[in-house]
């Protein structure tokens, strides 16, 4: 047998390994177990991608919001001393704490207003003010800015230095 | 003596040449499980046959799954300007055969086996015509398992698998020539493990 004879029956005894071999695939073991791989990677990949957005999300809002409320809670002096004129206590001079910050000081309000009201004047030791008050008085004023939602969410403590 | 008939040929295949946005990996790198079943019924045959050739067939499933397992798990590797998704796979695939094999059969991949660099034996009558096809199969099988691996690697790929010489010098990473020659000398040496003197008669 020559040369090209003997290379021509290699060949073909080669294709017919190959094609023998067309049977031969991995177990579907191995198969099902990478297909979970995938599912297990997607389903984290995915809690990836919400914990970010929420993230965002989060960051953004506080972003938006704080400015917001802090420019609702804390009026301009022109606007403050509109709402002690509008109340029929304008002529008094006034002396007055800085806001605190109530419960729900962290919910944002789109809009709110200021309630004048009278507290007991221990409302004051629980703010740790001891001597805006004088020992006589009974009760105190104070300005309590309520959110359009219902939720208080700053007070200071007011005395009326003129009465 | 009875003639073999291997009516049944492989056609040509072109998945030696897919690139990547013809394979979806882009999807499967997003953990579209459909893309990645697609994907994995394409290419587990060959690299399976790969594996099987090289390390045997009880090797062969794990070194699948270690190939896929390393695609999904570190996709941003695959730089499809440096060459197809198929001759990752496959160089991912070879690095897992490399880690069965033993010392001295990787030394042997490394390097070129000259000691059958002499085999010129093609002129010699070989037992394929007085073998039943099955028959055929069987003694080709156990000649390819008795290359060494550096030359069993060469038909594997090209033979068996019908990669282009560079399509498999990409995946053994050596020059084309290299695989051409190893190639000539693995045949040559297939035909002289075929001889009826190296088989005995079979008629």
């Amino acid at each position: 047998m020559n040369e090209p004879q003997v290379n021509d029956r290699l060949t073909s005894a080669l294709r017919a390994v190959a094609a023998d071999d067309e049977q031969l695939n991995t177990s579907a073991a191995v198969q099902a177990r990478l297909l979970a791989e995938v599912g297990s990677m997607a389903r984290a990949r995915r809690r990836r991608t919400r914990i970010i957005a929420l993230a965002i999300a989060a960051g953004l809002l506080l972003a938006i919001a704080t400015p917001v409320w802090r420019a609702r809670v804390r009026p301009p002096a022109a606007t403050r001393a509109a709402v002690v004129s509008e109340s029929g206590r304008g002529s008094a001079d006034e002396v007055s704490t800085d806001f605190f910050p109530l419960a729900y000081s962290n919910v944002p309000a789109p809009a709110g207003h200021m309630v004048r009201i009278q507290v007991p004047r221990t409302a004051l030791a629980s703010f740790g003010v001891t001597s805006f008050a004088s020992a006589d008085d009974a009760s105190v004023l104070a300005d309590v800015v309520v959110g359009d939602d219902g939720l208080a969410r700053a007070v200071r403590f007011v005395r009326l230095v003129g009465k | 003596m009875r003639a073999a008939t291997f009516g049944n040929l492989l056609p040509r295949v072109d998945q030696f040449t897919s690139r990547v946005d013809d394979v979806g990996l882009d999807a499967v790198c997003r953990g579209d499980v459909e893309a990645f079943a697609k994907l994995f019924a394409r290419f587990q045959g060959p690299i399976f046959r790969y594996a099987a050739h090289m390390c045997g067939r009880d090797a062969a499933d794990d070194v699948v799954q270690e190939t896929f397992l390393a695609l999904l798990r570190r996709p941003d590797r695959y730089d499809s300007t440096r060459g197809t998704v198929v001759s990752y796979l496959f160089g991912i695939a070879r690095h897992f055969v490399l880690k069965r094999l033993t010392s001295r059969e990787v030394a042997s991949l490394d390097g070129d086996p000259d000691e059958h660099q002499s085999a010129d034996p093609v002129d010699q009558p070989t037992v394929l015509d007085s073998l039943t096809r099955e028959e055929t199969i069987d003694a080709v099988r156990v000649a390819i398992q008795s290359l060494p691996p550096a030359y069993r690697e060469v038909v594997v790929l090209c033979e068996l698998q019908e990669m282009s010489y560079a399509a498999a010098a990409d995946v053994v990473q050596c020059p084309v020539g290299t695989v051409r020659s190893r190639l000539h000398r693995a045949r040559s040496l297939l035909v002289m493990k075929l001889s009826p003197s190296a088989t005995g008669s079979r008629k």
